[in-house]
């Protein structure tokens, strides 16, 4: 049969295009810098694979042509797209990366071999909600309790040569006080969060590492407490022979809480 | 010769209408997951399971897996993660595929290819996982497998420690004991 030249050259295209890359729908153009996996495609090679030809055919039984004019082309991807995965997933989310065609037909997932989930476990999501957020909280407090702590020991150390090595000058005790008082008040602060976070779930059998954070944490409040102590005391004792011990234990301390505070982060963070 | 090839056959083909389960306490899931500081890896045996081999040698199975159940060695982690796949609504993490052994419904040297479909917080993805399968003296199959899935495309809102997130791909592996149901 002597086919016109316009449908001769469909008839070449349509079997090209039932395997091109097809946008599923009108496709936005990416921004510059944008992945272009975040621009959903969907290729007819992710379809069960069907030969155009029999697009032509279900055309024309549907009062088509067998000469592939450009609406048969279309049917055919139209059906083609129609079957391709993902359509089950989010909005704008990128494909899976071993993903591929979900097989239907004979072949198809469309079973249930388990029968009704059992009941499962009751979660209680705002109260895991309200748990993430203060741990959010502890954990952005805690790290810039660190800080602070880091700073007051190395000012600490400083006022120390300064007063019982050095000039005697004094000028590190309004900013070890300063730090002091900040850390004391970041570490209240932080505590009190993680003390606060409800625990929704059963929590673990064994030692595990939010165990040693937390063991750390509480050897570091009762030596937090004491150094705060040994501070205070440690002043009062101006111009008194046992002042020097007292800032030698002081100063120790403050070394062992450095330690232990270091401990629990690195716990969790390690 | 012949003969004990015959043999070995009529013992590594599957019967036409076989039911297996998952038998727990012989299987594991495990989960790893990866941020700039840490490899996280959480394991569950607490695995519900079944596969159907057909006449035609289409086999079918189907795996659930509650998500609450994944231990990772850290309570709190775990909590983070249940929170993340939002556990209360999407309670387990289920795979479905098929796989075709052929006619003679024999288990295949090397791996066989399942495909199907893996549900993770309420989305679901296709994927396809290659399987080894293999005949245990006890008659029982040890099925072992791998894959990945996107967390992103999972809909998934990755966790983060100090303030980096975790990266998108998770990977799973699994070794399942099937006995085969009576």
């Amino acid at each position: 049969m002597h086919l016109p030249r316009r449908s001769a050259v469909l008839a070449v295209l349509a079997p090209l295009c039932a395997v091109a890359p097809w946008p599923a729908r009108a496709e936005p153009r990416p921004e510059p810098g944008v992945s272009l996996f975040a621009t959903r495609r969907v290729h007819l090679l992710d379809a069960p694979l069907a030969s155009p030809w029999s697009f032509a055919g279900a055309a024309q039984l549907e009062g088509g042509s067998p000469s592939l004019p450009p609406r048969v082309a279309r049917l055919g991807l139209a059906r083609a797209l129609d079957s391709a995965p993902g359509g089950e997933a989010k909005p704008g989310t990128p494909p899976s990366p071993s993903g591929r065609a979900a097989p239907s037909g004979p072949g198809s997932i469309d079973f249930d071999l388990l029968g009704p989930a059992p009941a499962a476990p009751p979660v209680d999501e705002g109260a895991l909600r309200l748990r993430r957020t203060l741990l959010g909280w502890h954990q952005g407090v805690g790290l810039a309790m660190f800080g602070l702590e880091l700073a007051t020991t190395v000012v600490g150390q400083l006022n120390y040569d300064d007063k019982f090595g050095g000039a005697n000058t004094n000028k590190y005790v309004q900013t070890h006080e300063l730090l002091a008082f900040s850390t004391l008040a970041a570490f209240a602060v932080s505590g009190t969060l993680a003390l606060l976070a409800p625990a929704p779930l059963k929590p673990n059998e064994g030692f595990d590492r939010v165990t040693l954070h937390k063991y750390s944490m509480f050897t570091a409040t009762a030596l937090m407490a004491t150094e705060a102590v040994l501070g205070v005391w440690t002043q009062s004792r101006e111009g008194y022979l046992n002042q020097k011990g007292i800032a030698v234990a002081h100063l120790a301390i403050g070394y062992a809480t450095l330690a232990a505070v270091g401990t629990g982060i690195g716990a969790l963070v390690f | 010769m012949t003969r004990s090839l015959f043999v070995l056959w009529l013992a590594l083909a599957l019967p036409a209408g076989g039911s297996y389960r998952v038998d727990a306490a012989g299987s594991r899931v495990e989960y790893t997951i990866v941020h700039k500081l840490h490899r996280v890896e959480g394991k569950s045996s607490d695995i519900e399971g079944r596969a159907l081999v057909k006449g035609n040698g289409t086999v079918q199975a189907m795996v659930r897996v509650p998500v609450a159940s994944f231990r990772s060695g850290d309570g709190n982690r775990d909590e983070h993660m249940l929170e993340a796949v939002e556990a209360g609504k999407y309670p387990f993490v289920v795979f479905k595929g098929v796989a075709n052994l052929g006619p003679e419904r024999a288990l295949p040297a090397g791996p066989l290819e399942m495909q199907g479909e893996v549900e993770l917080h309420g989305v679901k993805r296709p994927i396809v996982v290659p399987l080894s399968l293999a005949l245990q003296p006890d008659g029982s199959i040890r099925g072992r497998g791998s894959f990945e899935v996107s967390l992103d495309a999972h809909g998934v809102e990755r966790p983060s420690l100090l303030f980096v997130k975790i990266e998108d791909h998770c990977h799973i592996d699994f070794e399942l004991t099937l006995r085969e149901e009576r």
